[in-house]
């Protein structure tokens, strides 16, 4: 009979740990969302790397939600020092009454959540960025740099906008930095600014990137004329490797001192630039970016997922956060067209208003976009070396914008 | 209301002067030492140039020299590949070329590459 009883004792304490009794409707609404999430890095590949640990960590901590609770001391009374129960314990004296400490642990993603919360992992990834990116265009033609600057503009007049709708300051800061369409940027400034909004901010800012393709062209047609379109530029001259290598010094002594808020992300980016561009540390460069980004990628991608539990996330607020995303990538687009624009009344016609939308950063999707959009009008026209100039100074740019929000707000 | 737009604005200006003023002066300096690099490297060896975009440029001018003499790499000696890219050439730089030499580019990474292989990139 003892038996029997410990074993239905045993089913009920089970039932009472199991998510079917301790899970609220959010977590489950969080999980088809996360589901869906799942179905569009799977079946639509938007940004595949980054959206699928995103929404398994958000299956997985709206499953238990323990999976990322903080450590705790839990202080048990006793009666006296020598209570056996407080063995190997510290005891506490609080008052008249004795107490020992029992520690409970974090869970498995709480830790590996320190890095996004300390704001360790962007930078690393940025490390692996850097890696990867060829700044030949842009220093070929620095003049892109002015587009990569334009495209931030919509980041402050988001922020305006966060402002008005209720959003406090901080908050306001981190929602409009997902107009910079650089994912670990945003999610470097929101650790900063409004750590509870990096859900929605992650969520929002990669599935935008995702969406470079849809977003951008209705506005780049919009703004520009046919003729304006079909411009054909000048082929960029050669850049010698020596201009490569002090390139990213030359960066990251100007921007540290200008804005040393901006020192970790710009600092990281061109580490890893004169990795690659020096030449003599092939290695460390390829670990840089391949075992060691990926390894980041996926506590990050998970840890941030995981920050979406849905008392946090199913808000009137996550609505505000997708609207204002959106319209701060499309403002970002806008002024980087605009000022292409310019450029192309300047220079008296040599410069295609187009690769003003690669301005928005999202290497290298925004570029391929300026491209695809002047093939449309003239098939022989090649503008993706032109793009990537605003392209890579649009990383540059909104690590810059980044440092001016955190110094300013934080 | 006139606390937030007094915010709002100062936030903008700012942001737009700060991003503004550092970006132009990275044109100025990288300007400035590209200039003299370019034209120093230039008046020592022209030919010698060894960034991947110096590659590509410099074999786009030997492709469009007009010389007729077709001469194949014996180790891409191989008539099908010819044909694809004298097609490609042709299509682009019309009847006034003609292939003197192909030769296999060594697999150096560049800004097209990368873009090739955005697909397996995170970001």
């Amino acid at each position: 009979m003892d038996i029997w009883n410990g074993f239905v004792e045993a089913l009920k304490g089970l039932l009472e740990q199991s998510g079917f009794l301790s899970l609220s409707w959010q977590n489950y609404v969080m999980m088809a969302i996360a589901c869906f999430l799942m179905f569009l890095a799977i079946k639509k590949q938007y940004e595949p790397l980054l959206l699928l640990p995103i929404a398994f960590g958000m299956l997985l901590v709206n499953l238990y939600p323990d999976i990322m609770g903080a450590p705790n001391i839990n202080l048990v009374e006793i009666a006296s020092v020598n209570d056996p129960a407080a063995k190997g314990h510290v005891i506490r004296e609080i008052g008249e009454k004795i107490y020992y400490e029992d520690p409970t642990y974090g869970g498995l993603l709480y830790y590996l959540y320190q890095g996004v919360k300390l704001g360790i992992y962007p930078p690393l990834i940025f490390l692996g960025i850097g890696c990867m990116t060829d700044f030949g265009p842009l220093i070929a033609n620095p003049k892109s740099f002015i587009l990569g600057a334009a495209a931030q503009i919509g980041i402050f007049i988001t922020f305006i906008g966060a402002i008005f709708l209720g959003f406090t300051q901080a908050q306001a800061g981190a929602i409009g930095i997902i107009g910079g369409a650089d994912g670990p940027t945003a999610i470097y400034v929101t650790s900063k600014l409004a750590p509870e909004l990096l859900g929605p901010i992650a969520v929002a800012a990669y599935s935008y990137m995702a969406l470079v393709p849809i977003i951008q062209p209705p506005i780049m047609k919009l703004l520009t004329t046919k003729k304006e379109r079909s411009v054909v530029m000048a082929q960029l001259r050669p850049v010698s490797k020596l201009e490569k290598i002090m390139f990213p010094v030359i960066v990251v002594i100007i921007c540290a001192i200008a804005l040393p808020s901006a020192a970790p992300l710009v600092g990281m980016l061109m580490l890893g630039n004169i990795f690659k561009e020096s030449g003599v540390v092939e290695r460390i460069s390829k670990t840089a970016q391949n075992e060691l980004m990926n390894i980041i990628t996926i506590f990050l991608g998970v840890t941030v997922g995981a920050t979406a539990t849905g008392t946090v996330f199913l808000t009137p607020k996550t609505l505000g956060i997708i609207a204002l995303g959106l319209f701060a990538f499309c403002m970002g687009t806008a002024f980087g067209v605009l000022f292409g624009k310019i450029m192309y009344k300047l220079s008296g016609g040599k410069v295609n208003p187009l690769i003003g939308s690669a301005g928005v950063s999202a290497v290298p999707m925004a570029a391929r976009v300026a491209n695809k959009v002047g093939q449309e009008e003239n098939p022989g026209n090649f503008l993706l070396m032109h793009a990537m100039g605003p392209n890579v100074a649009g990383v540059i740019g909104s690590a810059v914008a980044a440092g001016v929000l955190m110094s300013i707000l934080g | 209301m006139g606390d937030k737009l007094t915010l709002s604005l100062t936030v903008l200006l700012t942001g737009f002067a700060v991003v503004f003023a550092v970006l132009l002066i990275l044109i100025g300096i990288i300007k400035l030492y590209g200039t003299i690099i370019y034209n120093i490297q230039n008046k020592g060896h022209k030919k010698k140039k060894d960034s991947p975009t110096a590659k590509v440029a410099a074999q786009t001018d030997k492709v469009m020299e007009p010389v007729l003499t077709v001469e194949a790499d014996p180790e891409t000696d191989d008539d099908e590949l010819i044909a694809v890219i004298s097609a490609a050439v042709y299509s682009m730089y019309s009847s006034k070329v003609q292939i003197k030499s192909i030769r296999k580019a060594k697999p150096a990474s560049n800004a097209w590459r990368n873009a090739g292989l955005s697909n397996l990139r995170p970001f």
